[in-house]
């Protein structure tokens, strides 16, 4: 037993995630908190370079695997990790991979599963989490209970934790070995990126989101457009996605990603509540709508009844005016 | 086998028991919407001869045999339903435990899931199932096929998708880009009453309570409503323009710009 | 008459309601406002097994009970009123030959109209032959074993879109309308049948009502229903079973109006305050809400008449639709009321259930024809009718 906190690390094309810099320094903060020091269980095509994440706050690194396999493969490796090493608390981050993994060692494991968390804190030596549950009508707090094995896996939300800047350091780095088992045999078998480039939005600090009233695929590009001028990403309601306007990869909300922007800007979206849980922690929310009883305008921040194909376009210039370019 | 989950409908009210835990009896209670691609995907593989039937799992208290019983009304051949009274309260460990053996006695070539229930959104459930079942995961598949021995999901990635496949028996999970579940008809309501559905206790399925640690390893100390956000600030029934000084003033209040 | 909801029929309630909501209520208004026949609403209604309700099982339909039937139209005229005839008109149809048909039309036929592949019209009305049935014009002349139909019908519900007619017409004219009429099987593909006119209607606008002509349309006589001399009496006994599902259209219409309008009443503000919180704005909706929980227990209670085949079922079933029909046409100009100017611009729906509402008090018998048969059957009841009634 220890009082370390691991994390899942995933890389993707021969880097760390976001996700795992996110986690990375979260783990060290929760590390301060209980004595230990933060691990990283690094997986994906480059993670042999984990020692790369002691800059980010791991003071040493697991290599579970440096290749594209799907992540749950790494599942017996990272068991045989986390049985030697016994941490306090393993946090994964909220995504698909991350809940993949995550869910197989809480099976493999025996172990108590939070989340996903938008809090996570260290007391008395114990882990409490804090997650929105009922589609953010109710917080709950929770813990361990007593006897309950360890680590306790808690899965994170993206923007939780800030990524260090600026930060040096190498983390040490060993290698898992464990055969795959079962576990491993899902494998991929074809693999089609999109023709074009396609933003993460769990890195965008603003997003303009488009729904159903943006009316068409190219309807959004005005809203391309004011996302540049604000220096953010483009986002979609499920709406939006299902029509073919954009692809899946920007949708918002239950099924597809949840973000934590600093300006969340919503235009001819409606406000479903399987859109709201995936938008609602952003800290400032402005909302275009035509609609005067869209639910969207009852938890936004600024809440515009209006054309947006009419504001957009001179929201945009006004925004670049006022940033003097 | 389709393992489905009952939950509160998004609409209705909710609240907790004395013990913190989700007073299921309280509020109205649909198939977790998210679970039904899942049944759509599992009948339409039927439906397309690659499967040859569906069957329907569930664990909850008794009333969750309505969520089974409407899913036979969607199609399908029986339903099982877990039900025991040292299951209330359990996480996402009991209910793969649960589930995991109670799929072992049934024994499908696939055990498919929705991508998240809308209650509780850990979607841990089919990592830690296909762990304990100890056979391969096919993930937040857009799309299932069963092609003889091989099952298959296209999968969304960062910047476009994947096809994962694996050998059956495999556990999957699917997303709601399979297609619109279907309404009831008439005659499947009708039909549904006919089906057979068996109700298990932790006893049928091998497992006792203490296997279950008090069916959670984890527990809420706290349950609160989260605090109230600013009233909205509404802008109205003004021109263009004004509408957009009155966001670029808002912005730049908030530092934004 | 007594009657007992089971659970199977909130179960039925609920599957339509959610169909309707989801699927028939975003279609209606522009239904209304095109005037165009819902083919869509057709499919999903016909794919959810709700057009053969009352059909046999053994000929695919789904022989439900007469109050699932009123529950199954009463929740889709809550939606929209067209698309609820959709169900109604199939039966009205498809009752004569139900009542007297002959095995081999029902095997010829039901599976057909119960999958809802084929649509079907009741062709009884005509242009100076309304309420007094009695003076039906149009001829059937028998020529071997084909009767020629000659004549036209007018305001006939689904006659331009029906693949088949249920149609009445005099074999013997010396005997007049009472004792000379029979009814007949039409497909609408047989030479000399046509649809030339649609009507311009107040309501129920996408559904389409038609003026038939019959210009020598041979009719094997298999496709006789009953014998000759019958057809009235048929017509009647039709009538008196079918205005049942007026009964619950006007329901179920007047129930969308309502919860539209206690809808709005809660939003809506003005002196400050909403104007569901007004204590005038109360008691029209609990006017409202009372005067349709009568009716609709009266409809079901007719509705256990029709299916316990009671000799006085005409006095429920008439009873109902006059008290139906009359508490839509206030229920829904109420709605318009609450709605205050909102409610009388198409931008919101209570006015076009309030046009919808109008056709419950005037067809399947206007309500005064109601009126003479609750009243015929009231002074048999009492023992006072005139000796030649």
């Amino acid at each position: 037993m220890s009082s370390d906190i691991a994390f899942l690390a995933e890389f993707a094309n021969g880097a760390p995630t976001r996700a795992a810099l996110e986690l990375a320094a979260g783990a060290e903060e929760l590390a301060g908190g209980s004595g230990g020091s933060a691990v990283a269980l690094a997986y994906g095509p480059g993670a042999a370079g984990a020692a790369t994440l002691g800059a980010a706050g791991a003071s040493s690194a697991v290599v579970l695997g440096d290749d594209a396999a799907p992540a749950i493969t790494h599942a017996a490796a990272a068991a045989a990790t986390l049985r030697d090493l016994a941490p306090l608390a393993l946090l994964a981050p909220a995504t698909p991979n991350g809940r993949d993994l995550a869910g197989a060692l809480v099976g493999l494991l025996g172990l108590p599963a939070f989340g996903p968390v938008r809090a996570v804190r260290i007391e008395g030596g114990t882990v409490r989490t804090e997650q929105a549950t009922l589609q953010g009508t109710v917080i709950t707090v929770s813990e361990p209970t007593e006897g309950a094995g360890r680590p306790a896996i808690v899965l994170v939300l993206p923007s939780t934790f800030t990524p260090r800047e600026g930060g040096s350091g190498t983390a040490a780095v060993t290698s898992a070995s464990a055969a795959a088992g079962p576990l491993g045999a899902a494998r991929i078998v074809e693999s089609h990126p999109a023709e074009a480039a396609v933003a993460n939005l769990e890195e965008a600090s603003i997003i303009v989101a488009g729904g159903r009233g943006v009316g068409s695929a190219d309807g959004f590009a005005p809203l391309h457009e004011l996302a540049a001028a604000l220096g953010g990403a483009v986002g979609a309601s499920r709406a939006a996605a299902d029509a073919g306007w954009v692809p899946y990869q920007l949708q918002i909300g239950q099924t597809g990603k949840v973000v934590k922007p600093a300006l969340y800007v919503g235009c001819g979206i409606s406000g479903a509540i399987q859109h709201r849980v995936g938008m609602q922690t952003a800290e400032s929310v402005l909302a275009i709508n035509k609609d005067p009883d869209a639910p969207i305008g009852e938890f936004a921040d600024l809440f515009v009844v209006g054309d947006l194909f009419a504001i957009v376009p001179k929201l945009t210039a006004e925004v670049r005016r006022r940033k003097g370019r | 086998m389709v393992c489905i989950k009952q939950v509160p409908a998004t609409t209705a009210p909710k609240r907790y028991t004395a013990d913190l835990r989700l007073d299921r009896a309280a509020a109205e209670a649909v198939i977790n919407p998210l679970d039904e691609y899942a049944i759509e995907q599992a009948l339409r593989l039927q439906e397309s001869g690659a499967i040859e039937s569906v069957g329907f799992l569930s664990m909850g208290p008794e009333q969750a045999g309505e969520a089974l019983r409407r899913a036979l009304a969607m199609g399908g051949d029986d339903a099982t339903l877990v039900t025991d009274p040292d299951l209330g309260g359990a996480d996402a460990w009991a209910t793969a435990r649960v589930l995991a053996a109670a799929l072992d006695k049934l024994a499908p070539d696939v055990s498919l899931m929705g991508m998240a229930s809308d209650d509780a959104r850990g979607s841990l459930v089919p990592g830690a199932v296909a762990a304990l079942r100890g056979m391969p995961l096919l993930s937040y598949g857009s799309e299932l096929r069963i092609d003889g021995s091989v099952a298959r999901v296209r999968r969304l990635t960062a910047d476009g998708f994947d096809v994962v496949e694996a050998p059956l028996p495999v556990v999957a999970s699917v997303t709601d880009q399979v297609g619109e579940p279907r309404y009831a008809s008439l005659k499947g309501i009708m039909a549904a009453k006919r089906k057979p559905m068996e109700t298990w206790s932790l006893a049928d399925i091998g497992l006792s309570a203490d296997d279950l640690h008090g069916a959670a390893l984890s527990r809420v100390v706290e349950a609160r409503k989260p605090e109230a956000k600013p009233p909205t600030e509404r802008v109205e029934g003004v021109s263009a323009d004004e509408a957009v000084t009155r966001i670029a003033d808002w912005l730049a209040a908030r530092k934004l710009i | 008459m007594t009657y007992r909801l089971t659970a199977d029929h909130d179960e039925l309630r609920a599957m339509v309601r959610e169909l309707a909501d989801e699927r028939i209520a975003p279609r209606a208004a522009e239904i209304d406002a095109k005037a165009e026949f819902p083919w869509d609403l057709k499919e999903l209604l016909a794919k959810q097994d709700l057009i053969g309700i009352a059909f046999p099982a053994r000929f695919g339909g789904t022989e439900l009970d007469n109050i699932g039937q009123a529950i199954v139209v009463e929740e889709v005229a809550r939606a929209d009123a067209t698309t609820s005839l959709i169900v109604i008109v199939q039966k009205l149809a498809a009752l004569p030959i139900m009542l007297a048909g002959s095995e081999e039309q029902h095997a010829r036929y039901f599976p057909r109209l119960a999958s809802g592949e084929w649509m079907a019209a009741f062709a009884l009305t005509e242009a100076s032959a309304g309420s007094d049935v009695a003076a039906i014009r149009m001829r059937a002349r028998r020529d071997g074993d084909e009767y020629v139909l000659s004549g036209s019908k007018r305001f006939i519900s689904h006659g331009s879109i029906a693949n088949l007619l249920t149609a009445f017409a005099l074999t013997d004219p010396e005997a007049g309308g009472r004792k000379g009429l029979s009814a007949f099987i039409v497909e609408t593909d047989s030479p000399g049948f046509s649809a030339p006119r649609l009507e311009h209607k107040m309501g129920i606008r996408g559904s389409p009502t038609a003026e038939l002509h019959f210009d020598d349309v041979r009719v094997p006589v298999a496709n006789r229903i009953g014998e000759e001399g019958e057809g009235f009496a048929l017509a009647m006994a039709t009538l008196d079973r079918s205005r049942l599902s007026i009964a619950a259209q006007a329901v179920g219409i007047a129930q969308g109006a309502l919860d539209f309008a206690v809808g709005y009443a809660a939003t809506r503000e003005q002196f400050g305050e909403r104007i569901v919180d007004m204590q005038g704005i109360q008691f029209m909706l609990a006017d409202m809400a009372s005067g349709i929980e009568a009716a609709r227990q009266l409809t079901y209670a007719a509705a256990a008449a029709v299916d316990a085949d009671a000799p006085d079922l005409a006095y429920w079933t008439s009873s109902a639709k006059l008290i139906a029909g009359d508490m839509a046409m206030r229920v829904t100009t109420d709605a318009v009321q609450v709605l205050g100017g909102y409610g009388y611009v198409s931008e919101y729906p209570v006015e076009r259930m309030m046009r919808d509402a109008k056709i419950t008090q005037l067809y399947e018998g206007t309500q005064q024809v109601q009126r003479m048969i609750v009243a015929r059957q009231l002074l048999r009841r009492a023992g006072v009718s005139r000796p030649s009634s």
